[in-house]
């Protein structure tokens, strides 16, 4: 199995498609590799830790039994693709509201009390418009490029360039009076 | 190129010179557009230290190797199984502060083995076992061959006592040989009534015997009074003498104990809490030095503080405190119209209200957290300040390490003079969010 260290995504990818005689090791470097990764993604997308563990057991259970897996340019593109889809699959089950149009944005200034910024950009994301967040979640944390974005989301590059703009905007409208109350007190 | 694209060029690190030199004139000129534009990087920069990836829960990778049927390598399910349990860490992290404390009690030993040798232990006269003194007048007549009036609270002031640590803590001894000794008598000759705890040192001897224990010692051993000869004196702080003798697992234990520590806290109270509440345990080990019949110990275990925050906010909780900690005291009585020092060093347990701030805008982007810890409660004798000030070091998501200075103040009555007890310590142990 320690072969298969050295490969990259595509290699892999494309081995585990081929090499049905190794598939177990193959899988194994895949889910280590991206195991976390997809379930951070999930609970971004959840808010929740258990729906994010099913989402994540159900991504990497249908990977293995897949096998059709000609219209996926990627490892990464097709995983991030079954999470969300899983994902979206559990919220409707549960009957969430799903925002896809912006909302108006609730942050009142006693949550600025006493929070230092990193726990302030995390309630702030928390508050962003979905479609906006899982954008924006994909890009700066997932760290995926827009073209792969482009591929799990199934939205072209120029709008999701638009959308991270916005969710960047709306995080900082949100995050404006802490900045603000920042340079009072250096200020003073 | 529009001023969206600019910036997203500029953040993607796609930008060209000639569009930075157009994206950053028109930030020179725009004060609101610099000032959002420097408020989303400084966001964009905070990104990685506000998102801690989670690790997978190992009951994920089971079930999902389980409905494959795919075998995990042994290794692989120790390191899930056992390594990343929370069991382990929190075992591990136990293990650690039992470690330390150990390694502290031991060379704690050591260093006082070390210090001990080539003095005139004061405590030698405890192998005797013999009934020191009933008469502190005759003691004292023997240790003085010049005898002094110590009848007025004038001459004891006047007197100017000044004691070194080393003759405080020897003091401390002789009090805790004194109460052996007592229990002694309490078995041998449990007819008697009302056997003293009490330890009469005249403040002359105090000044005299730190510079010649030999001598005191020496006189000691020739003191064989008979049980007859000690006199029934009541002692208004009897019980925190005898406290110093308390087995440790009175005070956890027993059905009398005040504190117990198997209630669910969590459990009781949890109705009247509010819905995002916090709770947080600090087990404390405090690193004090007490005296014993054996010499000078380092207390090691059997100091401890208990203490139940409730968190009002990210910053500020208050709490309930609860602890065990050994107290020098050093007063003045006054027995059959003579004035007496009088110096023990008993443990107390103490309970109080507590409050804390946590410092969480400290640099080194929370490898420690500060805070600042304030007590008030009170003991068996009297009511009790405590200040605390040290760091929490985060080692796993729910445990920190705690370290911090401590200072404690007991303040105490004896015959209607008020006494205080002040000191400093260093405190270490385990912090457990819950």
């Amino acid at each position: 199995m320690k072969k298969y260290s050295t490969y990259s995504d595509d290699q892999l990818f494309e081995q585990f498609c081929k090499d049905k005689k190794n598939r177990n090791d193959i899988f194994t470097e895949i889910y280590n590799r991206y195991s976390a990764r997809i379930y951070n993604y999930c609970v971004h997308l959840t808010g929740n830790t258990q729906d994010a563990s099913d989402i994540t057991q159900e991504t990497f259970v249908k990977f293995y039994q897949h096998s059709e897996f000609q219209s996926y340019s990627s490892l990464s593109g097709y995983l991030y693709k079954s999470a969300r889809n899983h994902a979206y699959a559990i919220l409707r089950n549960k009957k969430e509201k799903i925002p896809l149009q912006d909302e108006e944005l609730e942050i009142t200034e006693n949550t600025f009390e006493n929070k230092d910024l990193s726990e302030l950009i995390n309630l702030a994301i928390e508050k962003l418009p979905f479609a906006l967040k899982e954008i924006f979640v994909l890009r700066y944390i997932q760290g995926l490029n827009y073209e792969e974005i482009s591929e799990i989301t199934m939205t072209n590059q120029a709008t999701l360039r638009t959308k991270v703009y916005r969710a960047l905007g709306k995080l900082q409208k949100m995050l404006e009076p802490h900045f603000k109350e920042k340079i009072k007190e250096k200020n003073k | 190129m529009n001023k969206q694209n600019l910036i997203m060029d500029f953040i993607d690190g796609k930008i060209d010179p000639e569009n930075k030199d157009i994206l950053f004139e028109h930030l020179f000129y725009d004060e609101a557009a610099r000032e959002e534009f420097t408020q989303q990087i400084q966001i964009l920069l905070k990104l990685n230290q506000a998102f801690k990836p989670l690790p997978v829960p190992s009951y994920v990778t089971n079930n999902i190797y389980h409905t494959l049927g795919i075998k995990q390598s042994s290794l692989i399910n120790l390191w899930q199984n056992v390594v990343q349990s929370r069991y382990t860490k929190f075992g591990l992290a136990l293990a650690l502060f039992l470690l330390i404390t150990l390694s502290i009690f031991y060379f704690g030993q050591l260093y006082n083995q070390y210090k001990s040798m080539g003095q005139n232990e004061i405590t030698h006269s405890s192998k005797n076992n013999f009934p020191l003194v009933s008469s502190s007048e005759m003691y004292f007549n023997n240790l003085h061959s010049n005898t002094t009036n110590m009848n007025t609270k004038t001459q004891l002031n006047q007197s100017n006592i000044k004691y070194n640590h080393n003759y405080l803590i020897s003091l401390a001894n002789y009090s805790i040989l004194l109460n052996s000794i007592d229990n002694y008598y309490k078995n041998q000759y449990s007819n008697q009534s009302n056997t003293t705890n009490f330890q009469s040192i005249t403040s002359n001897h105090l000044q005299n015997s730190s510079t010649n224990e030999t001598n005191e010692t020496q006189i000691l051993s020739k003191e064989k009074a008979t049980p007859n000869t000690f006199n029934p004196l009541s002692f208004s702080n009897s019980s925190t003498a005898k406290i110093t003798n308390l087995p440790l697992n009175l005070v956890y234990s027993t059905q009398n104990n005040p504190v117990n520590t198997t209630l669910s806290l969590n459990d009781l109270i949890s109705p009247l809490l509010p819905k995002d509440y916090r709770f947080e345990i600090n087990l404390l080990n405090i690193i004090t030095q007490t005296a014993t019949p054996n010499g000078l110990k380092n207390t090691g275990i059997n100091q401890f503080d208990f203490n139940t925050l409730y968190y009002l906010n990210s910053s500020n909780a208050i709490g309930l405190n609860v602890g065990y900690e050994n107290f020098p005291q050093e007063f003045t009585r006054t027995i059959q119209g003579k004035q007496f020092l009088q110096i023990q060093s008993p443990n107390l347990i103490y309970m109080g209200i507590s409050y804390r701030y946590n410092y969480f805008q400290a640099p080194f982007g929370g490898a420690f957290i500060p805070y600042f810890d304030l007590t008030i409660g009170g003991t068996q004798v009297g009511p009790i300040i405590k200040g605390q000030i040290g760091a929490n070091i985060p080692i796993w998501n729910l445990i920190a390490l705690n370290i911090g200075l401590h200072n404690s103040m007991l303040i105490y009555n004896v015959e209607n003079k008020i006494y205080s007890t002040n000191k400093f310590n260093f405190v270490y142990g385990l912090n457990i969010k819950l």
